[in-house]
């Protein structure tokens, strides 16, 4: 195992203003490191600033407090080698299949030609080749994000930033695309960074987990999975990790609950 | 639209809209505009246009350039003025438009020529176009044949008669107006006074005459030419009387209604023009006297009427200002001062004291007949 | 397909149609009074000599198609200002703060009310006028469009196609944004590629609507004087004479250009815009 960490967050935070002049913490103080084709789940109650914390790694996001450094540089602006996935909406409707994975390349300057015969390689990936000429709209929802993660892998980065990129689709497609991600992966590793409010889906993709507080998010714990891969989730440590993760939210949530008096959502 | 278009289009639309005010003239001759309305009365204004060379035995004739758009005012075999023609939906209109320095020569009611000089729009009387043509008309089913029924008829009433004219400063109405009073009828314009014996209503336009009348809205109309003819074609309505043959007898006779007028500036730069102008009108209006039938045709044509209105037309087009007629545009400026209509140099006036305000008459006196 | 369903299909088409045809027809012959409304026969006679002289204003075909050229000259004019300022109203928060405040005074304002002004302004100016042509076919034509009439018929189209144009630039999801963006698209491109073809459906959608109003204006615009031609002209005309027949050839043939204009615009949303309809 190399010590290089590829992706280092310092002290990062967020505070939002609202038109009539209040402030809003989403992010507290976020350390974090990540090393080169690591595969790291963010895992958190909805509304903890999870997907605020990855906008911000992927210079969407303006940072308010601290610094997301990547390979030695301060991300500040979207760039190629930032790759990311979101949970829906995100390909072009007007375009073909084929036309929205070639989109990254098409930006890049690539030729008709060459950047199309990419984008096949990578539908071939997720066996939609068949489906090149088709629109978004003909697609189902699991097809639909096949296609938006091989959209982004199609611009080779080396950070694949994911939020929670299943999170829209029935239970059963969910873990048919979690095998094929996974699957994906072993053939093009690359660093991830995933964002998800799913335990489980957690713990099956995972080989770091990242626990977040509530809002404002900060990191409670980071637990290191040690499991190979597939996993079963009948196997023992699959649940002990499950339980020791939801203990961890239950309490955080208890907490949050005497102090604010909401009752937060349940992580699943 | 790509960028570069888009951004030709909007620094070009701003160079656009300041060419838009230019108005052209004539390198050679000079421009006019003339308004008119589409009405017989304006019928020997039609005439000239229509029959162009045709009237070229009278000195002074109109050569179409485009027709009913641009014509040519010719006098001695040379062009001596392009005019470009406008119709207007009324006189008020025309003495807006004159207001406003869009017209520069225009046929119009005397009364509404009137109201733009004494709101101090800049024009002069120069001439007097026709009298007559205005009628009192009822259902065509009614049982009226002429004045005397009528007036039995709203005697016996016990609701107000009520009847459409189409402008509250229009010869018809002010005509009748006195007629009703001088046979000692209770006339009013409100609607909830119940005890007159006439209810005048504004139906607000001469496009309303007819429809007022046919939907039962009114009982009678009272209108200038062509309407009441037109709700004789159309099936909708039958004239009691002509308004020149109202009580008391002759009074009537020569009753004032349309006008040719012009802007002070014009007449001022360009008084040869004007004068050949008067004197087109005032030639081709004895012509029309001479041939009811034929005039009255052209005029329908020009208009859109049908045919058959121009056999029943009656009007008669003066060469000249008449004392009668003084006299009738005396009686309208008392009327209207007496309405309260006049607030600026006509206020409480008499015909005598503002006849050089209104009236110009060089042109019209020099028109040897 | 079966006959039975052919005529299903057209009887459903027509029915209400021929409805209204006979309540117009039977009450017709009871009014017994063709200045309040003609019989169906007097208009259907008409419509079909559509080249026939009305009233000394020409036929019907040539003033519809004069109202077409202007309400197109008025309305291309209209989408040529307002698309440009509306996306970049949409794109541009700032662009959009200055300007919208004063838009918005004018918006309310019915064409109709523009006309005073108007008048004043342009007066009977037309292309004719502009390109200094007095005389012959060419000022035919050019003089038929009238400056007073065309920018009546702007103001129509213009807010709709503009209100149009912002809220699809507004609307464009944010997620297709950042999709961009993380590919690595420059702002051109943003612009280019993404905002607008997501935003061009609600702005071809604000040109039909803004067609229809414009169309819709053009008896008011009509009114205006100076010209002699054009359906809206022909009704008003036509009222004045009590030929009511006529009026109601004018709103036949005004309405059923309105239909077809639409129809046109329906046509190429369906096809080329098949996607709005079915994302999620």
């Amino acid at each position: 195992m190399t010590n290089d960490y590829i992706l280092h967050l310092e002290g990062v935070g967020k505070t939002f203003q609202t038109k009539n002049g209040k402030s809003i913490k989403a992010v507290q103080q976020v350390d974090l490191d990540v090393r080169e084709n690591d595969f790291v789940c963010i895992v958190g109650p909805s509304g903890c600033g999870k997907s605020t914390l990855l906008r911000m790694v992927s210079g969407l996001e303006p940072i308010t407090f601290g610094q997301v450094v990547y390979h030695g540089q301060e991300i500040t602006r979207p760039r190629k080698e930032i790759g990311m996935v979101f949970q829906e909406y995100s390909l072009l409707p007007w375009r073909t299949v084929i036309d929205n994975v070639a989109l990254g390349p098409e930006f890049a300057g690539i030729s008709k030609r060459e950047r199309e015969t990419r984008a096949m390689n990578y539908l071939r990936l997720v066996g939609m080749e068949a489906f090149a000429r088709a629109h978004p709209h003909e697609l189902s929802g699991g097809m639909r994000q096949r296609v938006a993660i091989v959209r982004a892998l199609a611009n080779d980065p080396d950070l694949l930033l994911m939020d929670e990129p299943f999170g829209a689709l029935d239970a059963h497609t969910r873990i048919l695309l979690q095998k094929e991600l996974l699957r994906i992966w072993e053939q093009h590793r690359k660093t991830v960074l995933f964002v998800t409010h799913g335990v489980d889906e957690a713990i099956y993709l995972a080989d770091r987990i990242v626990v977040m507080s509530a809002r404002p998010g900060r990191i409670i714990e980071t637990i290191l999975v040690e499991m190979d891969r597939p996993r079963e989730r009948s196997h023992p440590r699959y649940g002990h990790l499950a339980e020791q993760i939801l203990a961890i939210l239950e309490k955080e949530a208890a907490q949050n609950f005497s102090k604010n008096g909401n009752i937060l959502e349940e992580p699943f | 639209m790509s960028k570069p278009k888009q951004k030709f289009l909007l620094t070009t639309l701003p160079l656009l809209l300041l060419l838009m005010t230019v108005t052209v003239c004539g390198a050679d001759i000079p421009h006019f505009k003339v308004g008119y309305i589409f009405t017989t009365h304006h019928t020997p204004f039609m005439v000239a246009a229509q029959k162009g060379e045709t009237l070229s035995f009278q000195g002074v004739y109109l050569k179409p350039i485009v027709a009913r758009d641009r014509y040519e005012l010719i006098a001695d075999g040379k062009p001596i003025a392009s005019f470009q023609l406008i119709v207007t939906k009324s006189g008020s209109e025309t003495a807006a438009l004159f207001a406003r320095n869009q017209l520069d020569l225009a046929m119009a009611s005397v009364t509404a020529i009137m109201s733009g000089i004494d709101k101090g729009t800049p024009i002069k009387i120069l001439s007097p176009l026709q009298t007559e043509g205005m009628a009192l008309v009822a259902p065509k089913d009614s049982p009226l044949t002429d004045w005397e029924s009528f007036v039995a008829q709203v005697k016996k009433t016990e609701r107000p008669v009520k009847i459409g004219y189409h402008s509250p400063t229009s010869a018809p109405k002010i005509v009748l107006e006195g007629a009703l009073k001088e046979a000692g009828l209770k006339v009013t314009e409100d609607p909830n006074n119940l005890s007159a014996q006439v209810l005048l209503a504004d139906l607000k336009g001469t496009a309303n005459l007819t429809p007022a009348l046919s939907s039962k809205q009114v009982d009678a109309i009272v209108g200038p030419s062509p309407f009441p003819e037109v709700a004789v074609s159309r099936g909708v309505g039958k004239i009691i009387v002509e308004l020149r043959d109202l009580p008391p007898a002759d009074y009537w006779h020569d009753y004032p209604c349309c006008v040719t007028a012009a802007t002070d500036t014009v007449v001022a730069q360009y008084p040869a023009i004007v004068g050949k102008f008067v004197e087109l009108i005032a030639k081709t209006n004895a012509w029309c006297n001479e041939n009811r039938l034929e005039a009255g045709t052209l005029a329908a044509e020009w208009i859109g009427l049908p045919l058959d209105t121009a056999k029943t037309s009656t009007l008669v087009f003066l060469p000249q200002f008449t004392e009668r007629w003084m006299k009738g545009a005396g009686d309208y400026l008392a009327i209207l001062n007496g309405m309260g209509n006049f607030t600026g140099q006509l206020k409480d006036k008499k015909l005598q004291e503002v006849d050089a305000i209104l009236f110009d008459k060089r042109f019209i006196d020099q028109v040897k007949k | 397909m079966a006959l039975k369903t052919i005529l299903t299909r057209i009887g459903t088409y027509l029915l209400v149609p021929l409805l209204f045809l006979l309540l117009w027809g039977l009450a017709a012959s009871h009014l017994n009074n063709e200045v309040i409304l003609p019989g169906v026969g007097q208009v259907t006679a008409l419509l079909l000599r559509p080249t026939e002289n009305l009233i000394s204003m020409g036929s019907l075909a040539v003033n519809v198609a004069v109202s077409l050229a202007r309400v197109l000259a008025g309305y291309l004019l209209a989408v040529a200002l307002a698309v440009p300022l509306g996306v970049i109203m949409g794109y541009y928060g700032t662009v959009f703060r200055f300007l919208n405040g004063f838009l918005a005074l004018f918006r309310p304002i019915p064409p109709l009310a523009w006309v005073p002004l108007v008048l004043a302004w342009f007066g009977v100016a037309s292309l004719a006028t502009l390109f200094d042509v007095q005389r012959g076919t060419a000022y035919l034509y050019l003089n038929n469009l009238k400056f007073s009439m065309i920018f009546i018929i702007f103001i129509g189209a213009f807010y709709p196609v503009l209100t149009s144009a912002i809220h699809g630039v507004n609307g464009v999801r944010r997620t297709l944004l950042d999709s961009a963006r993380v590919l690595g698209a420059s702002e051109g491109d943003i612009f280019r590629k993404i905002l607008l073809p997501a935003s061009f459906p609600a702005i071809v959608n604000g040109m039909r609507i803004g067609l229809g109003v414009a169309w819709m204006c053009l008896v008011s615009a009509e009114m205006l004087p100076g010209s002699l031609s054009g359906v809206g002209y022909l009704i008003t005309h036509a009222y004045t004479l009590a030929r009511t027949d006529i009026v109601i050839v004018g709103m036949v043939s005004i309405g059923v250009v309105g239909a077809l204009l639409d129809l046109f615009f329906r046509v190429i949303e369906e096809r080329k815009f098949a996607w709005t309809r079915l994302t999620r």
